[in-house]
Protein backbone atom coordinates (compact mmCIF):
# COMPACT_ATOMS: atom_id res chain seq x y z
CA UNK A 1 0.00 0.00 0.00
CA UNK A 2 2.73 2.38 -1.03
CA UNK A 3 1.58 5.82 -2.26
CA UNK A 4 -0.82 6.85 -0.31
CA UNK A 5 0.47 8.82 2.65
CA UNK A 6 -0.19 10.53 5.36
CA UNK A 7 -2.38 12.99 3.06
CA UNK A 8 -5.72 12.99 5.12
CA UNK A 9 -7.70 16.25 4.65
CA UNK A 10 -8.86 18.52 7.44
CA UNK A 11 -12.45 17.67 7.02
CA UNK A 12 -11.38 13.64 7.71
CA UNK A 13 -10.14 14.94 10.64
CA UNK A 14 -13.19 16.61 11.79
CA UNK A 15 -15.32 13.89 11.32
CA UNK A 16 -12.99 11.44 13.58
CA UNK A 17 -12.91 13.81 16.21
CA UNK A 18 -16.48 14.36 15.77
CA UNK A 19 -17.13 10.41 15.50
CA UNK A 20 -15.31 9.47 19.05
CA UNK A 21 -16.72 12.52 20.86
CA UNK A 22 -20.19 10.93 19.69
CA UNK A 23 -18.77 7.15 20.33
CA UNK A 24 -18.84 8.31 24.18
CA UNK A 25 -22.74 10.01 23.82
CA UNK A 26 -23.96 6.77 22.34
CA UNK A 27 -22.88 4.62 24.49
CA UNK A 28 -24.61 4.68 27.72
CA UNK A 29 -27.54 6.09 25.81
CA UNK A 30 -27.51 2.53 24.01
CA UNK A 31 -27.11 0.55 27.43
CA UNK A 32 -29.70 2.77 29.45
CA UNK A 33 -31.75 1.97 26.13
CA UNK A 34 -31.37 -2.11 26.62
CA UNK A 35 -31.14 -1.79 30.39
CA UNK A 36 -34.53 0.32 30.53
CA UNK A 37 -36.30 -2.39 31.00
CA UNK A 38 -34.23 -4.51 34.24
CA UNK A 39 -34.40 -1.20 35.42
CA UNK A 40 -37.90 -0.33 35.18
CA UNK A 41 -38.93 -3.85 36.24
CA UNK A 42 -36.12 -3.82 39.56
CA UNK A 43 -37.85 0.08 40.11
CA UNK A 44 -41.47 -1.01 40.68
CA UNK A 45 -40.62 -4.66 41.91
CA UNK A 46 -39.99 -3.11 45.22
CA UNK A 47 -41.64 -1.98 48.13
CA UNK A 48 -41.33 1.87 47.97
CA UNK A 49 -44.66 3.66 48.47
CA UNK A 50 -46.49 3.11 51.15
CA UNK A 51 -50.48 3.37 51.71
CA UNK A 52 -50.96 4.51 55.47
CA UNK A 53 -54.00 2.99 56.89
CA UNK A 54 -55.19 4.58 60.16
CA UNK A 55 -56.41 2.52 62.94
CA UNK A 56 -59.81 0.58 62.84
CA UNK A 57 -59.76 1.87 58.91
CA UNK A 58 -60.52 -0.91 56.54
CA UNK A 59 -58.83 -0.40 52.74
CA UNK A 60 -59.09 -2.30 49.62
CA UNK A 61 -56.25 -3.73 48.00
CA UNK A 62 -55.19 -6.40 45.84
CA UNK A 63 -58.95 -7.34 45.26
CA UNK A 64 -60.10 -7.64 48.46
CA UNK A 65 -60.72 -5.13 51.52
CA UNK A 66 -58.56 -5.32 54.54
CA UNK A 67 -58.93 -4.99 58.19
CA UNK A 68 -56.31 -5.20 60.73
CA UNK A 69 -58.84 -6.89 63.43
CA UNK A 70 -56.10 -7.45 65.96
CA UNK A 71 -52.39 -6.66 66.63
CA UNK A 72 -51.32 -8.18 70.62
CA UNK A 73 -47.88 -8.99 71.82
CA UNK A 74 -46.82 -10.67 74.82
CA UNK A 75 -43.45 -11.56 75.92
CA UNK A 76 -41.81 -15.13 75.58
CA UNK A 77 -39.87 -17.42 77.91
CA UNK A 78 -36.63 -18.20 76.78
CA UNK A 79 -36.15 -21.71 75.75
CA UNK A 80 -36.18 -24.33 73.09
CA UNK A 81 -36.64 -22.23 69.55
CA UNK A 82 -37.07 -19.10 71.66
CA UNK A 83 -34.21 -16.72 72.18
CA UNK A 84 -33.70 -14.59 75.29
CA UNK A 85 -35.61 -11.30 75.63
CA UNK A 86 -38.12 -12.45 72.63
CA UNK A 87 -41.53 -10.84 72.19
CA UNK A 88 -44.44 -12.42 70.10
CA UNK A 89 -46.56 -10.69 68.09
CA UNK A 90 -49.48 -12.05 66.40
CA UNK A 91 -51.35 -10.21 63.78
CA UNK A 92 -54.96 -10.59 62.89
CA UNK A 93 -56.85 -9.48 59.52
CA UNK A 94 -60.30 -9.79 58.54
CA UNK A 95 -60.13 -9.25 54.75
CA UNK A 96 -63.19 -9.58 52.27
CA UNK A 97 -62.65 -11.12 49.32
CA UNK A 98 -63.86 -9.61 46.55
CA UNK A 99 -61.86 -10.69 43.43
CA UNK A 100 -62.26 -14.81 43.62
CA UNK A 101 -58.50 -15.13 41.82
CA UNK A 102 -56.85 -14.93 44.85
CA UNK A 103 -53.76 -17.15 43.18
CA UNK A 104 -52.93 -14.32 41.21
CA UNK A 105 -53.71 -11.67 42.84
CA UNK A 106 -52.07 -12.32 46.16
CA UNK A 107 -48.84 -13.74 44.77
CA UNK A 108 -46.11 -13.08 47.29
CA UNK A 109 -48.19 -12.09 49.69
CA UNK A 110 -45.84 -10.98 52.54
CA UNK A 111 -47.00 -9.61 56.11
CA UNK A 112 -44.30 -8.28 58.05
CA UNK A 113 -43.02 -5.91 61.02
CA UNK A 114 -41.43 -2.95 60.32
CA UNK A 115 -39.37 -0.73 62.79
CA UNK A 116 -38.67 2.77 62.19
CA UNK A 117 -35.57 2.12 61.08
CA UNK A 118 -36.41 0.25 58.33
CA UNK A 119 -35.85 -3.02 59.56
CA UNK A 120 -38.18 -5.97 58.88
CA UNK A 121 -39.38 -8.82 60.49
CA UNK A 122 -41.07 -12.09 58.86
CA UNK A 123 -43.57 -14.23 59.91
CA UNK A 124 -42.30 -17.17 61.89
CA UNK A 125 -43.56 -21.05 62.62
CA UNK A 126 -41.73 -21.48 66.06
CA UNK A 127 -44.89 -20.30 68.04
CA UNK A 128 -47.11 -22.54 69.52
CA UNK A 129 -50.60 -21.22 68.86
CA UNK A 130 -53.53 -22.37 69.23
CA UNK A 131 -55.63 -23.75 66.21
CA UNK A 132 -58.42 -21.32 64.84
CA UNK A 133 -60.30 -21.44 61.90
CA UNK A 134 -57.61 -18.25 61.12
CA UNK A 135 -54.93 -19.13 58.69
CA UNK A 136 -51.78 -17.68 57.17
CA UNK A 137 -51.87 -15.89 54.00
CA UNK A 138 -49.80 -18.02 51.75
CA UNK A 139 -52.03 -21.18 52.92
CA UNK A 140 -55.48 -18.72 52.66
CA UNK A 141 -54.84 -18.16 48.88
CA UNK A 142 -55.34 -21.73 47.91
CA UNK A 143 -58.30 -22.16 49.92
CA UNK A 144 -60.67 -21.75 46.97
CA UNK A 145 -62.63 -19.07 48.56
CA UNK A 146 -65.28 -17.35 46.74
CA UNK A 147 -66.11 -13.90 46.48
CA UNK A 148 -67.68 -11.86 49.10
CA UNK A 149 -66.27 -13.87 51.91
CA UNK A 150 -64.17 -12.95 54.74
CA UNK A 151 -61.26 -14.56 55.76
CA UNK A 152 -59.39 -14.59 58.79
CA UNK A 153 -55.48 -14.56 58.73
CA UNK A 154 -53.26 -14.41 60.93
CA UNK A 155 -49.34 -13.91 61.23
CA UNK A 156 -47.21 -14.62 63.77
CA UNK A 157 -43.79 -12.96 64.55
CA UNK A 158 -40.85 -13.32 66.95
CA UNK A 159 -39.66 -9.62 67.43
CA UNK A 160 -36.68 -8.06 70.50
CA UNK A 161 -39.10 -6.79 73.45
CA UNK A 162 -37.46 -3.34 73.20
CA UNK A 163 -38.36 -2.61 69.70
CA UNK A 164 -41.70 -4.28 69.86
CA UNK A 165 -44.02 -1.39 70.74
CA UNK A 166 -42.72 0.88 68.22
CA UNK A 167 -43.85 -1.85 65.09
CA UNK A 168 -46.24 -1.65 62.42
CA UNK A 169 -47.61 -4.05 60.29
CA UNK A 170 -47.25 -3.69 56.63
CA UNK A 171 -48.74 -6.17 53.62
CA UNK A 172 -47.27 -6.29 50.29
CA UNK A 173 -48.77 -8.62 47.40
CA UNK A 174 -46.43 -8.85 43.93
CA UNK A 175 -48.78 -7.67 42.08
CA UNK A 176 -49.54 -3.99 43.92
CA UNK A 177 -45.48 -3.29 44.27
CA UNK A 178 -44.33 -0.52 44.29
CA UNK A 179 -47.13 0.08 46.68
CA UNK A 180 -47.90 -1.74 50.42
CA UNK A 181 -49.96 -1.46 53.19
CA UNK A 182 -48.89 0.10 56.33
CA UNK A 183 -50.90 0.16 59.48
CA UNK A 184 -50.73 2.60 62.07
CA UNK A 185 -52.04 0.63 65.12
CA UNK A 186 -48.97 -0.02 67.44
CA UNK A 187 -49.04 -3.91 69.17
CA UNK A 188 -51.30 -3.87 72.33
CA UNK A 189 -49.11 -5.59 75.13
CA UNK A 190 -52.05 -8.52 76.15
CA UNK A 191 -51.08 -10.90 79.53
CA UNK B 1 14.94 -6.85 8.32
CA UNK B 2 15.04 -5.41 11.91
CA UNK B 3 11.59 -3.51 10.81
CA UNK B 4 9.95 -7.20 10.12
CA UNK B 5 11.59 -8.43 13.07
CA UNK B 6 10.44 -5.59 15.76
CA UNK B 7 6.75 -6.10 14.41
CA UNK B 8 7.12 -9.53 14.63
CA UNK B 9 7.50 -9.40 18.17
CA UNK B 10 4.83 -6.89 18.30
CA UNK B 11 2.47 -9.68 17.26
CA UNK B 12 4.00 -12.18 19.55
CA UNK B 13 3.27 -10.01 22.13
CA UNK B 14 -0.31 -8.82 21.40
CA UNK B 15 -1.18 -12.73 20.93
CA UNK B 16 0.30 -13.66 24.50
CA UNK B 17 -1.15 -10.88 25.98
CA UNK B 18 -4.83 -11.66 24.07
CA UNK B 19 -4.35 -15.43 25.57
CA UNK B 20 -3.97 -14.19 28.78
CA UNK B 21 -6.60 -12.14 28.61
CA UNK B 22 -9.07 -14.84 27.34
CA UNK B 23 -7.57 -17.69 29.83
CA UNK B 24 -8.12 -15.22 32.77
CA UNK B 25 -11.33 -13.80 31.88
CA UNK B 26 -13.86 -15.53 35.10
CA UNK B 27 -16.99 -17.25 33.67
CA UNK B 28 -20.69 -16.19 34.16
CA UNK B 29 -21.10 -18.42 37.27
CA UNK B 30 -18.13 -16.24 38.60
CA UNK B 31 -19.22 -12.98 37.60
CA UNK B 32 -22.90 -14.15 39.02
CA UNK B 33 -21.43 -16.07 42.26
CA UNK B 34 -21.34 -15.04 45.75
CA UNK B 35 -19.24 -12.48 47.26
CA UNK B 36 -17.14 -13.88 49.39
CA UNK B 37 -16.62 -12.67 52.83
CA UNK B 38 -13.39 -14.18 54.77
CA UNK B 39 -13.08 -14.88 58.03
CA UNK B 40 -11.99 -17.31 61.17
CA UNK B 41 -13.24 -18.65 64.21
CA UNK B 42 -14.26 -16.95 67.08
CA UNK B 43 -14.81 -13.19 64.93
CA UNK B 44 -17.93 -12.57 63.95
CA UNK B 45 -18.20 -12.13 60.14
CA UNK B 46 -20.05 -9.71 58.72
CA UNK B 47 -22.49 -10.25 55.54
CA UNK B 48 -24.75 -8.19 53.79
CA UNK B 49 -27.86 -9.89 56.07
CA UNK B 50 -26.41 -11.43 58.72
CA UNK B 51 -23.29 -11.48 61.19
CA UNK B 52 -21.88 -14.91 62.02
CA UNK B 53 -19.42 -15.79 64.46
CA UNK B 54 -18.35 -19.79 64.21
CA UNK B 55 -17.95 -20.67 68.55
CA UNK B 56 -16.57 -24.08 68.50
CA UNK B 57 -16.42 -27.52 66.48
CA UNK B 58 -17.13 -30.76 67.63
CA UNK B 59 -16.68 -34.04 66.85
CA UNK B 60 -18.26 -37.09 67.08
CA UNK B 61 -18.79 -41.01 66.58
CA UNK B 62 -22.07 -41.23 66.77
CA UNK B 63 -24.98 -38.94 67.28
CA UNK B 64 -28.03 -39.88 69.85
CA UNK B 65 -31.23 -38.58 70.64
CA UNK B 66 -34.43 -39.44 72.13
CA UNK B 67 -38.16 -38.77 70.76
CA UNK B 68 -41.18 -40.00 72.28
CA UNK B 69 -39.32 -42.23 74.49
CA UNK B 70 -37.69 -43.73 72.03
CA UNK B 71 -34.04 -43.43 71.70
CA UNK B 72 -32.05 -43.55 67.97
CA UNK B 73 -28.60 -43.45 67.19
CA UNK B 74 -27.04 -42.20 64.10
CA UNK B 75 -23.97 -43.75 63.18
CA UNK B 76 -21.48 -42.84 59.82
CA UNK B 77 -18.90 -44.34 58.31
CA UNK B 78 -16.94 -41.01 58.61
CA UNK B 79 -17.26 -38.31 61.86
CA UNK B 80 -20.28 -36.26 62.75
CA UNK B 81 -18.64 -32.36 62.87
CA UNK B 82 -21.09 -30.18 64.50
CA UNK B 83 -20.78 -26.44 64.39
CA UNK B 84 -22.04 -23.89 66.53
CA UNK B 85 -22.91 -20.88 65.37
CA UNK B 86 -23.73 -17.25 66.56
CA UNK B 87 -25.95 -15.39 64.33
CA UNK B 88 -27.35 -12.16 64.31
CA UNK B 89 -29.57 -10.50 61.43
CA UNK B 90 -28.82 -6.85 60.52
CA UNK B 91 -31.61 -5.38 58.73
CA UNK B 92 -34.64 -8.35 58.21
CA UNK B 93 -35.14 -12.36 59.05
CA UNK B 94 -33.05 -14.25 57.65
CA UNK B 95 -32.67 -18.05 57.22
CA UNK B 96 -28.98 -18.97 57.13
CA UNK B 97 -30.20 -22.30 55.48
CA UNK B 98 -27.31 -23.05 53.44
CA UNK B 99 -23.97 -24.46 55.25
CA UNK B 100 -21.14 -26.18 53.85
CA UNK B 101 -17.90 -28.04 55.14
CA UNK B 102 -15.77 -27.56 52.74
CA UNK B 103 -12.73 -29.32 53.27
CA UNK B 104 -8.88 -28.54 52.30
CA UNK B 105 -9.36 -30.25 48.97
CA UNK B 106 -12.52 -28.66 48.34
CA UNK B 107 -14.61 -31.90 48.73
CA UNK B 108 -18.25 -29.46 49.92
CA UNK B 109 -20.52 -31.73 52.24
CA UNK B 110 -23.75 -30.66 52.82
CA UNK B 111 -25.85 -30.55 55.76
CA UNK B 112 -26.73 -34.06 56.70
CA UNK B 113 -30.73 -34.48 56.35
CA UNK B 114 -30.97 -37.44 58.32
CA UNK B 115 -31.59 -35.55 61.40
CA UNK B 116 -35.57 -33.96 60.17
CA UNK B 117 -36.80 -36.28 63.15
CA UNK B 118 -34.56 -35.23 65.87
CA UNK B 119 -35.80 -32.63 68.55
CA UNK B 120 -34.76 -29.00 68.63
CA UNK B 121 -34.44 -29.13 64.49
CA UNK B 122 -35.63 -25.81 63.54
CA UNK B 123 -34.92 -24.20 60.62
CA UNK B 124 -31.64 -21.53 61.61
CA UNK B 125 -33.98 -18.37 61.18
CA UNK B 126 -32.59 -15.69 62.96
CA UNK B 127 -34.64 -12.10 63.71
CA UNK B 128 -33.40 -8.74 63.76
CA UNK B 129 -32.48 -7.75 67.33
CA UNK B 130 -32.49 -11.30 68.35
CA UNK B 131 -29.18 -12.80 68.23
CA UNK B 132 -29.38 -16.77 68.17
CA UNK B 133 -27.18 -19.79 68.44
CA UNK B 134 -27.43 -21.93 65.75
CA UNK B 135 -26.23 -25.74 65.38
CA UNK B 136 -24.85 -27.32 62.05
CA UNK B 137 -24.40 -31.18 62.06
CA UNK B 138 -22.28 -32.37 58.90
CA UNK B 139 -20.99 -36.47 58.33
CA UNK B 140 -17.66 -36.08 56.65
CA UNK B 141 -14.63 -37.80 56.07
CA UNK B 142 -11.89 -38.02 58.77
CA UNK B 143 -9.16 -37.01 56.48
CA UNK B 144 -11.23 -33.86 55.67
CA UNK B 145 -11.05 -31.75 59.33
CA UNK B 146 -7.97 -29.99 59.33
CA UNK B 147 -8.10 -26.83 56.91
CA UNK B 148 -11.36 -27.05 56.66
CA UNK B 149 -13.40 -24.12 56.31
CA UNK B 150 -17.87 -23.13 56.88
CA UNK B 151 -19.45 -21.69 53.91
CA UNK B 152 -22.78 -19.76 55.72
CA UNK B 153 -25.61 -18.34 52.97
CA UNK B 154 -29.32 -17.83 53.15
CA UNK B 155 -29.27 -19.70 49.92
CA UNK B 156 -27.07 -22.26 48.24
CA UNK B 157 -25.12 -20.93 45.33
CA UNK B 158 -26.16 -17.27 46.19
CA UNK B 159 -25.88 -14.94 42.92
CA UNK B 160 -24.68 -11.84 43.95
CA UNK B 161 -25.13 -12.17 47.51
CA UNK B 162 -22.97 -12.96 50.13
CA UNK B 163 -21.37 -16.19 51.14
CA UNK B 164 -19.51 -16.15 54.86
CA UNK B 165 -16.63 -18.33 54.48
CA UNK B 166 -15.04 -18.79 57.69
CA UNK B 167 -11.60 -20.80 58.28
CA UNK B 168 -12.07 -23.32 60.77
CA UNK B 169 -8.74 -23.52 62.91
CA UNK B 170 -9.50 -23.70 66.26
CA UNK B 171 -10.12 -27.23 66.39
CA UNK B 172 -10.58 -28.96 69.86
CA UNK B 173 -7.44 -31.34 70.79
CA UNK B 174 -6.89 -33.61 73.26
CA UNK B 175 -3.78 -32.90 75.70
CA UNK B 176 -1.53 -34.71 73.39
CA UNK B 177 -2.34 -32.77 70.47
CA UNK B 178 -4.17 -35.50 68.91
CA UNK B 179 -8.14 -34.32 67.76
CA UNK B 180 -10.83 -34.72 70.33
CA UNK B 181 -13.48 -36.68 68.88
CA UNK B 182 -16.23 -38.20 71.28
CA UNK B 183 -18.21 -41.19 71.30
CA UNK B 184 -21.36 -39.84 71.25
CA UNK B 185 -23.09 -36.25 70.92
CA UNK B 186 -26.19 -36.08 72.93
CA UNK B 187 -28.76 -33.98 70.80
CA UNK B 188 -31.34 -33.32 73.59
CA UNK B 189 -28.72 -32.89 76.16
CA UNK B 190 -27.15 -30.24 73.90
CA UNK B 191 -30.57 -28.54 73.20
CA UNK B 192 -31.25 -27.92 77.36
CA UNK B 193 -28.19 -26.05 77.45
CA UNK B 194 -28.93 -22.10 77.36
CA UNK B 195 -26.29 -19.47 76.12
CA UNK C 1 0.03 -14.24 -16.18
CA UNK C 2 0.25 -18.05 -15.57
CA UNK C 3 -1.78 -18.72 -12.33
CA UNK C 4 0.32 -20.36 -9.94
CA UNK C 5 -0.53 -23.65 -9.74
CA UNK C 6 -1.78 -24.51 -13.16
CA UNK C 7 -5.02 -25.36 -14.73
CA UNK C 8 -5.75 -29.19 -13.04
CA UNK C 9 -3.55 -28.50 -9.72
CA UNK C 10 -5.66 -25.36 -9.01
CA UNK C 11 -8.73 -27.83 -9.69
CA UNK C 12 -7.11 -30.27 -7.67
CA UNK C 13 -6.38 -27.89 -4.74
CA UNK C 14 -10.23 -26.67 -4.81
CA UNK C 15 -11.47 -29.69 -4.95
CA UNK C 16 -9.66 -31.26 -1.90
CA UNK C 17 -11.57 -30.31 0.78
CA UNK C 18 -14.77 -31.13 -0.16
CA UNK C 19 -13.28 -34.52 -1.16
CA UNK C 20 -11.78 -35.29 1.95
CA UNK C 21 -15.76 -34.31 3.19
CA UNK C 22 -17.45 -36.93 1.33
CA UNK C 23 -14.38 -39.81 2.30
CA UNK C 24 -14.71 -39.37 5.58
CA UNK C 25 -18.27 -39.65 5.74
CA UNK C 26 -18.19 -42.68 3.79
CA UNK C 27 -15.88 -44.30 6.16
CA UNK C 28 -17.93 -43.08 9.02
CA UNK C 29 -20.59 -44.91 7.99
CA UNK C 30 -18.71 -48.42 6.98
CA UNK C 31 -17.43 -48.60 10.23
CA UNK C 32 -20.71 -47.43 11.70
CA UNK C 33 -22.86 -49.69 10.31
CA UNK C 34 -21.94 -52.97 11.94
CA UNK C 35 -23.56 -54.35 15.51
CA UNK C 36 -23.45 -52.36 18.49
CA UNK C 37 -20.70 -53.05 20.72
CA UNK C 38 -21.63 -55.97 23.38
CA UNK C 39 -22.17 -53.66 26.51
CA UNK C 40 -19.64 -54.83 29.76
CA UNK C 41 -21.67 -57.46 32.12
CA UNK C 42 -21.10 -57.13 35.65
CA UNK C 43 -22.28 -59.69 38.49
CA UNK C 44 -22.55 -58.86 41.97
CA UNK C 45 -19.73 -57.51 44.17
CA UNK C 46 -17.94 -55.59 40.50
CA UNK C 47 -17.11 -51.94 41.11
CA UNK C 48 -18.90 -49.82 38.37
CA UNK C 49 -17.03 -46.40 37.76
CA UNK C 50 -20.55 -44.48 36.02
CA UNK C 51 -19.81 -40.66 35.99
CA UNK C 52 -21.44 -39.28 39.41
CA UNK C 53 -20.94 -42.79 40.99
CA UNK C 54 -19.05 -45.64 42.08
CA UNK C 55 -21.80 -48.68 41.81
CA UNK C 56 -21.36 -52.22 44.04
CA UNK C 57 -24.23 -54.26 43.27
CA UNK C 58 -24.52 -57.22 46.00
CA UNK C 59 -27.95 -58.55 46.04
CA UNK C 60 -31.42 -58.44 44.98
CA UNK C 61 -34.85 -59.97 45.73
CA UNK C 62 -38.60 -59.49 45.77
CA UNK C 63 -40.49 -58.00 48.62
CA UNK C 64 -43.56 -57.99 49.98
CA UNK C 65 -42.84 -55.94 52.92
CA UNK C 66 -41.92 -52.83 54.27
CA UNK C 67 -38.15 -52.89 52.55
CA UNK C 68 -35.64 -50.74 54.58
CA UNK C 69 -38.55 -47.75 55.36
CA UNK C 70 -40.00 -47.56 51.84
CA UNK C 71 -43.53 -48.56 52.44
CA UNK C 72 -45.21 -51.31 49.90
CA UNK C 73 -49.13 -51.38 49.86
CA UNK C 74 -50.90 -54.60 49.88
CA UNK C 75 -51.31 -55.98 46.71
CA UNK C 76 -48.20 -54.74 45.55
CA UNK C 77 -44.48 -55.86 45.69
CA UNK C 78 -41.36 -54.75 45.00
CA UNK C 79 -37.95 -55.60 42.96
CA UNK C 80 -35.23 -54.54 45.35
CA UNK C 81 -31.36 -54.28 44.56
CA UNK C 82 -29.22 -53.48 47.29
CA UNK C 83 -25.72 -51.96 46.26
CA UNK C 84 -23.36 -49.86 47.85
CA UNK C 85 -22.68 -46.26 46.34
CA UNK C 86 -19.96 -43.90 46.12
CA UNK C 87 -19.87 -40.19 45.20
CA UNK C 88 -17.24 -39.79 42.70
CA UNK C 89 -18.43 -36.03 42.50
CA UNK C 90 -17.18 -32.84 44.92
CA UNK C 91 -20.19 -32.01 46.46
CA UNK C 92 -23.15 -33.77 48.34
CA UNK C 93 -25.56 -35.07 46.31
CA UNK C 94 -28.85 -37.22 45.52
CA UNK C 95 -28.92 -37.42 41.74
CA UNK C 96 -29.24 -41.38 41.71
CA UNK C 97 -32.63 -41.59 40.67
CA UNK C 98 -31.38 -41.99 37.08
CA UNK C 99 -28.08 -44.25 37.38
CA UNK C 100 -29.94 -47.63 37.54
CA UNK C 101 -32.55 -48.53 34.54
CA UNK C 102 -34.15 -51.75 35.14
CA UNK C 103 -34.77 -54.06 31.61
CA UNK C 104 -38.16 -53.72 30.78
CA UNK C 105 -40.56 -56.24 32.01
CA UNK C 106 -43.15 -57.85 29.85
CA UNK C 107 -46.01 -56.26 30.95
CA UNK C 108 -45.06 -53.71 33.68
CA UNK C 109 -44.54 -50.27 33.36
CA UNK C 110 -41.82 -49.55 35.91
CA UNK C 111 -41.89 -46.62 38.04
CA UNK C 112 -39.17 -44.78 39.14
CA UNK C 113 -37.05 -46.17 41.79
CA UNK C 114 -37.54 -44.98 45.74
CA UNK C 115 -33.77 -45.07 47.00
CA UNK C 116 -33.54 -45.69 50.79
CA UNK C 117 -30.44 -46.16 52.47
CA UNK C 118 -29.75 -49.28 54.37
CA UNK C 119 -28.08 -47.41 57.70
CA UNK C 120 -31.02 -45.54 58.64
CA UNK C 121 -34.99 -45.33 57.52
CA UNK C 122 -34.16 -42.22 55.36
CA UNK C 123 -35.93 -42.53 52.22
CA UNK C 124 -33.21 -40.26 49.20
CA UNK C 125 -30.32 -39.87 51.47
CA UNK C 126 -28.10 -36.89 51.11
CA UNK C 127 -24.87 -39.40 50.05
CA UNK C 128 -20.94 -36.92 50.51
CA UNK C 129 -18.32 -37.17 48.52
CA UNK C 130 -16.15 -39.72 49.82
CA UNK C 131 -18.11 -41.81 51.92
CA UNK C 132 -19.95 -44.95 50.21
CA UNK C 133 -23.03 -45.81 51.62
CA UNK C 134 -25.31 -49.01 50.95
CA UNK C 135 -28.96 -48.32 49.78
CA UNK C 136 -31.37 -50.12 48.34
CA UNK C 137 -33.06 -49.28 44.99
CA UNK C 138 -36.57 -50.33 45.01
CA UNK C 139 -39.13 -50.31 42.10
CA UNK C 140 -42.86 -51.33 43.04
CA UNK C 141 -44.75 -53.46 40.41
CA UNK C 142 -48.11 -54.47 40.47
CA UNK C 143 -48.98 -57.78 42.82
CA UNK C 144 -50.20 -59.87 40.23
CA UNK C 145 -47.12 -59.82 37.67
CA UNK C 146 -44.92 -62.40 38.08
CA UNK C 147 -41.19 -60.92 38.44
CA UNK C 148 -38.44 -62.26 36.12
CA UNK C 149 -36.01 -64.85 38.08
CA UNK C 150 -33.08 -62.72 37.19
CA UNK C 151 -33.07 -58.45 37.29
CA UNK C 152 -31.18 -57.02 34.27
CA UNK C 153 -30.37 -53.64 35.35
CA UNK C 154 -28.24 -50.79 32.62
CA UNK C 155 -25.69 -48.72 34.53
CA UNK C 156 -26.23 -45.21 33.05
CA UNK C 157 -23.51 -42.91 33.34
CA UNK C 158 -22.83 -39.49 32.52
CA UNK C 159 -19.97 -37.24 32.25
CA UNK C 160 -18.15 -34.00 33.46
CA UNK C 161 -18.20 -30.93 31.71
CA UNK C 162 -16.59 -28.24 33.67
CA UNK C 163 -17.75 -25.61 31.31
CA UNK C 164 -20.78 -26.64 29.32
CA UNK C 165 -22.17 -25.18 25.99
CA UNK C 166 -24.86 -23.41 27.38
CA UNK C 167 -23.67 -21.37 30.62
CA UNK C 168 -20.41 -22.05 30.95
CA UNK C 169 -21.26 -23.64 34.06
CA UNK C 170 -19.74 -27.07 35.20
CA UNK C 171 -22.40 -30.18 35.24
CA UNK C 172 -22.75 -34.03 34.02
CA UNK C 173 -24.30 -34.46 30.64
CA UNK C 174 -25.21 -37.13 27.88
CA UNK C 175 -26.09 -40.01 30.12
CA UNK C 176 -24.88 -43.43 28.76
CA UNK C 177 -25.05 -46.94 29.19
CA UNK C 178 -21.27 -48.16 30.60
CA UNK C 179 -22.75 -52.02 32.01
CA UNK C 180 -25.23 -54.06 32.53
CA UNK C 181 -25.84 -56.10 36.04
CA UNK C 182 -27.53 -59.22 36.27
CA UNK C 183 -28.39 -60.67 39.55
CA UNK C 184 -30.52 -63.56 40.63
CA UNK C 185 -33.55 -62.40 42.76
CA UNK C 186 -33.02 -64.24 45.85
CA UNK C 187 -34.35 -64.53 49.64
CA UNK C 188 -34.18 -61.06 51.51
CA UNK C 189 -31.48 -60.74 54.17
CA UNK C 190 -32.27 -60.83 57.57
CA UNK C 191 -33.42 -57.63 59.08
CA UNK C 192 -34.45 -56.12 55.60
CA UNK C 193 -38.07 -56.35 55.95
CA UNK C 194 -40.55 -55.27 58.32
CA UNK C 195 -44.09 -56.21 58.63
CA UNK C 196 -46.21 -52.49 57.39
Amino acid sequence: MTGRGDERGAGENRWRRRSMVLLAVLLPVVMAVTARQSIERWWNGRDRIVREVAAGDQVDFGGARWQLHALRMAPLPAGGNIPDHAMGVVADFRVQVQDADLPGNWRDCTIALQDEQGRRWMPTHVLPLPRTDASECLSAVYSGVKAGATLRIRQAFLVPRDAAAALRVTVSLARQKPHYLRFAQHPRLVQ
Amino acid sequence: MKRRLATLLLLLAAAAVLFAMQRSTPRYDELTGPLLVSGRMGQPVRTRLFDANVERVEFARQLVYERFDRQTVRTTSGLWAIVTVQLSARSRSVNVGSARWVGPQGFQYRLSDRLTLAPGQSPPTVEPGLPRRARYFFEIRPDQVGGAALWLSENLAPRLDSEARIALDALPRASDGALDVMDTFDMNAAIKERP
Amino acid sequence: MRTAFGKIKTKLATGIGSTVAVGAAAVYSIFGAGPPPPVTQYAAGASIEAGRWLVTPHRAWVSRQRVYGVTIRPGQQALVLEADLGNRTQQSTASYADLLRPAAIPGVTLADPVVAQVRDPQIGPLLHPGMPERVVYVWVIPGSATPPASLTVDVVAETYKPVDNLYGTPGWFNPAVVGQITLPLGQPPAGAEQAS
